[in-house]
């Protein structure tokens, strides 16, 4: 490979250059090896979702005979994995939704007003932040129990938005602090009330970081696990993960059947990914670097 | 203005999104049970917690019959939940925490369920099994053991169990591998398969656990089981020489790489893929066998530990259905729930255990041999005609607390942390703690 | 004056009520009930500080906490240099950086579950990815069941939880390379370093805070994320890979010890609280 690609590349790379032979073999061990570690695992799930046992037993590396889609047909079906996929996806998204709100109606009065008790608000968020979140599994179970939304969507949109309210309103506090005062009070002295410079200033230049916290959220919502199996048990209610992990059971040994269930459940947030990969690694790294 | 309006829309999005989830899939099951009990004022609602659904081998069975209930019983509406396999264990523990049990639901035996009824939330049922004439003679003899508590009875039995041996004689061919019929035969057989390349048993943890169970269990019978689970007498050599003898065995490479964490459909796979030629487990896997493969398979005897020893088939009941103490206090629930429990545990669902799963029944009832699978007309000879015939210590006879210690404990013993003298005088030590009560 | 105090209120209430309902009171009852003995179903009985007597001469505990602390050496020795290279590689703009960027990152969005169960496929010792390719370059003898190996166990448990947060290192990290001004790297350039003497006495100072976010981010991970190993082996074969999320959870649900596991959960809160002050007070970045 040429490190010479066009004058861009050449720039950066006389900004930092690996010039000795061991660097070099360094970097591309590492570089490509990483890749074909994370690409060669993905292909190899995608290849063993279409085989069945004995093929996946004589030839574990080999392509599939045929491309049969009928494990994915009965994960589908017979497994549910439909209704988990749109379970899922309401979770998260209503979560990413109620986490921006509350997140930044608060953040907005935390960075923006000195008031008494302003700090003591803004610490109560951080200790959210140290604290180790399975241990709140069991209260949550019986808080979610008592007030009967335990298993349901509902319960865990509302155990999900509580557990990661901490972190949005840590990183929205933090960008907010951040933003230029200019615009909000030419706003004020036009007579705007502080809900429209809210609406009309605050959330509009807050893009970016609302947008980190959202990424987050997402990541965390869409996968998660431990609350989720502990607070569903029916299986009209059930997200992803779940669904998924039923596929290791006593009962069940299909492997093509479990990696076709590990596919469908990487597919839909891979699309998402792809489409979006530039603002959400520009958006991660611009709300990491100044949260 | 182009601003705000997206805002606005953005707001809108929230909480149209809020509305959706509230009543999406999970709200709706409220609303839905809401619904029914409103159209037919008298229905009973029942609330049913079982772990028979989806893959499981008994979900074609046992999911037709609560439905047919269902249908059967205009006045009853059914609710049912599902916790597919062991995940039932958890679902219902976290729910009679909760102060909101299911009304009927179905679980293993005393090992399980100990613990709710010293705690009075499973009500005492021989009053309604004496009533109730059909209850006579209907189940196999021994089949309330495990739900016996200090002479009351708190379930009814569905589903039996028993361990098997299972061989694939093609492999035993091909290799000139004699069937064992003694442990010292077993492991000439052992060390013949290794040599071969083969796996000699598909195992894992639980298959050992099993052997080791079958070899004390062929110098015993029930009562003899019973004073030791109840700390009236000492375990002694005949454990001692049971656990040497898959100690060593485990040693030798009888069993898979890594089987004390492979699941069991996951060891039973090395079986049907023909890596390994034995396979001695519980019975609920018979219904996993392929049906083209039923006739190349035998079920055998298992070897005997010495001469002393009786050739032994370990079976019992492992299954049963319970109604919660709310639903026995209220008169109406308790009838509904008594008549589902029948149902469950009743004969045509027991006939077709035998016959469709295929699964050993708890209940004294007709079948079709001819309908049954090969295999399974295997095991049901052994379980019906052999000598010595014991439960489990893994399905019943031990405290629950007993149960929760001694599968780790037997764990340590197979990773060779533990001698078998020393996982003798552990498990005495245990059984002393956590003495059997059941039986005062 | 006034008006502006009910708009505050507006603003802030609605979020701090759920957030104190939803949030604050469970962990209240967390610290609460660890002071008593609770089955779940029988009634509560208050024994003050017995369940934290017993932690402290429980081994098992002792042993779910050294394997937890491994994960924090391995986030510190595997997940953060691995990430840091990553990024400064790909910073390099070699050639098709976007789309190596876009796979390494596939981990990240990819649930703990599935990841779980994709390594179990590679551990698997009758016909996984691991032992194949061992036995295809002729090295049966290193062959192993990694999950139940005691010497492997713990390393093989932990790789899916480095794996999956190596991504969200790299970006970050990436971002934070991003913003070293020219000049800097300049100045070096006349002095006339090397590439290691750079990336010592250059790079790192200057990636600083960027650091710190990756190893708090990184240490609280390694409390937090314990699927893996309940999904994987249950903390077993006999508590060989026990950590302490597992135990806890384990202690809870599958035991009925709710006072235990709530006393496990203080314990654990209190550690990942002071070792994050503790790095806070070392690494405190300097504006």
């Amino acid at each position: 490979m040429n490190d010479d690609n066009g004058l861009a590349a050449k720039n950066v790379n006389n900004r930092l250059p690996i010039s000795s032979g061991l660097g070099k073999f360094f970097k591309y061990l590492l570089v490509w090896g990483y890749f074909f570690i994370t690409f060669g695992l993905f292909l190899w799930v995608l290849m063993t979702s279409f085989k069945d046992n004995s093929e996946i037993f004589s030839s574990p590396f080999g392509l599939p005979s045929s491309f049969d889609f009928s494990n994915y047909i009965f994960a589908l079906t017979n497994v549910n994995m439909g209704l988990y996929l749109w379970n899922s996806t309401v979770v998260t998204v209503a979560t990413v939704l109620l986490c921006l709100a509350f997140g930044a109606t608060i953040s907005y009065a935390l960075a923006r007003f000195e008031f008494r008790g302003n700090m003591l608000v803004y610490i109560l968020f951080v200790i959210g932040l140290t604290i180790p979140l399975q241990s709140l599994i069991f209260p949550m179970f019986f808080k979610m129990d008592d007030i009967g939304i335990r298993d349901s969507l509902l319960g865990l949109i509302t155990v999900y938005t509580a557990l990661n309210l901490p972190k949005t309103v840590f990183l929205l506090v933090g960008f907010m602090k951040g933003l230029p005062k200019e615009m909000e009070e030419a706003a004020i002295i036009d007579g705007c009330s502080y809900w429209s410079v809210f609406f009309r200033v605050i959330l509009p230049i807050s893009k970016p970081g609302l947008a980190t916290a959202g990424i987050l959220v997402f990541i965390a919502a869409w996968n998660e696990y431990v609350f989720a199996s502990v607070l569903i048990s029916s299986d009209i209610a059930k997200t992803l993960p779940l669904g998924l992990a039923s596929f290791q059971s006593s009962q069940l040994s299909e492997y093509g059947l479990i990696a076709s269930g590990v596919i469908l459940s990487i597919i839909p947030v891979l699309i998402v990914y792809v489409i979006f990969q530039e603002q959400i690694i520009k958006g991660m790294a611009d709300g990491a670097v100044k949260g | 203005m182009y601003k705000e309006k997206s805002i606005f829309c953005f707001l809108l999005v929230v909480f149209s999104t809020l509305m959706i989830a509230g009543c999406s899939p999970g709200g709706e099951t409220n609303e839905e049970n809401a619904g029914n009990a409103q159209n037919s004022d008298s229905a009973v609602n029942l609330r049913v917690l079982h772990s028979f659904s989806g893959s499981q081998p008994q979900a074609p069975v046992i999911e037709p019959a609560l439905e047919e209930f269902d249908e059967e019983h205009s006045d009853v509406t059914l609710d049912i939940q599902t916790a597919p396999g062991n995940d039932i264990l958890e679902q219902l523990r976290t729910e009679m925490s909760a102060g909101d049990p299911p009304d009927v639901f179905t679980h293993w035996g005393m090992r399980r369920v100990q613990n709710y009824i010293e705690n009075g939330l499973l009500p005492d049922l021989s009053e309604s099994i004496e009533a109730d004439s059909d209850m006579e003679d209907r189940y196999i003899e021994d089949a309330y053991n495990p739900v016996e508590y200090q002479g009351g009875i708190y379930g009814l039995p569905f589903q039996g169990y028993s361990y098997y041996l299972l061989i694939n004689p093609e492999l035993f061919e091909e290799h000139g591998v004699e069937v064992p019929t003694t442990y010292e035969e077993l492991v000439t057989a052992v060390e013949q398969f290794n040599d071969a390349g083969l796996i000699p048993f598909a195992a894992n943890n639980h298959s050992a656990r099993y052997m080791m169970l079958t070899w004390f269990a062929q110098k015993n019978d029930t009562d003899s089981l019973i004073k030791y689970a109840t700390a009236e007498e000492p375990f002694g050599e005949d454990l001692r020489d049971a656990a040497d003898k898959v100690a060593e065995l485990s040693a030798m490479g009888a069993f898979p790489e890594g089987y004390q964490s492979l699941e069991t459909a996951q060891s039973f796979e090395l079986f049907r893929q023909g890596q390994a030629p034995m396979f001695y487990q519980h019975s609920w896997t018979a219904g996993e066998i392929d049906p083209e493969m039923e006739d190349q398979y035998e079920v055998i005897p298992f070897p005997l530990g010495d001469q002393a020893s009786t050739p032994t088939t370990i079976a019992g009941t492992g299954h049963f259905i319970y109604m919660s103490k709310e639903a026995y206090e209220d008169p109406e629930k308790r009838e509904a729930a008594w008549e589902l429990m029948k149902k469950i545990a009743g004969p045509e669902v027991g006939r077709k255990f035998v016959e469709e799963i295929p699964n050993p029944t708890a209940l004294n009832v007709e079948y079709d041999p001819a309908e049954v699978s090969p295999v399974m007309n295997q095991i049901m000879d052994f379980i019906e005609n052999d000598e010595n015939v014991v439960p489990s210590y893994d399905e019943q006879l031990f405290s629950q607390d007993v149960e929760d210690d001694y599968w780790s404990m037997t764990d340590q013993l197979l990773q060779q942390d533990l001698t078998p003298e020393q996982y003798v005088e552990e498990m005495n030590a245990l059984i002393e703690e956590y003495p059997s009560v059941q039986f005062e | 004056m006034v008006q502006q105090r009910w708009v505050l209120l507006a603003f802030i209430l609605p979020t701090l009520l759920f957030y104190t309902y939803f949030f604050l009171m469970p962990v209240t009852s967390t610290l609460i009930d660890s002071f008593h003995e609770w089955d779940g179903i029988s009634d509560k009985v208050f024994i003050f500080l017995e369940n934290y007597i017993t932690l402290l001469q429980d081994p098992i505990f002792y042993k779910s906490l050294v394997n937890t602390l491994y994960w924090v050496v391995l986030v510190i020795v595997l997940q953060i240099p691995i990430g840091f290279f990553l990024a400064y590689f790909i910073y390099q703009k070699i050639k098709g950086f976007k789309f190596l960027r876009t796979v390494y990152f596939i981990p990240v969005i990819t649930s703990s579950v599935a990841i779980s169960l994709a390594f179990s496929f590679i551990y698997e010792a009758n016909f996984g990815i691991l032992n194949s390719l061992l036995k295809l370059v002729g090295l049966d003898h290193l062959t192993t069941a990694w999950l139940t190996d005691p010497i492997t166990a713990m390393t093989a448990v932990s790789l899916p939880f480095v794996f999956n947060y190596i991504g969200l290192m790299m970006v970050i990290l990436f971002a934070g390379l991003q913003s070293i001004p020219d000049e800097l790297i300049e100045a070096g350039e006349i002095d006339g370093v090397n590439a290691l003497q750079k990336i010592i006495y250059i790079i790192l100072p200057s990636v600083r805070n960027v650091l710190f976010i990756c190893l708090v981010l990184g240490i609280s991970y390694a409390f937090k994320q314990f699927d893996y190993v309940l999904l994987l082996t249950n903390g077993g074969p006999v508590h060989l890979t026990e950590v302490t999320g597992t135990y806890m959870y384990k202690q809870g649900f599958s035991q009925s010890n709710y006072g235990y596991g709530n006393a496990i959960a203080v314990t654990m809160m209190g550690i990942v609280i002071v070792i994050t002050l503790v790095i806070n007070k070392v690494l405190k970045p300097k504006d």
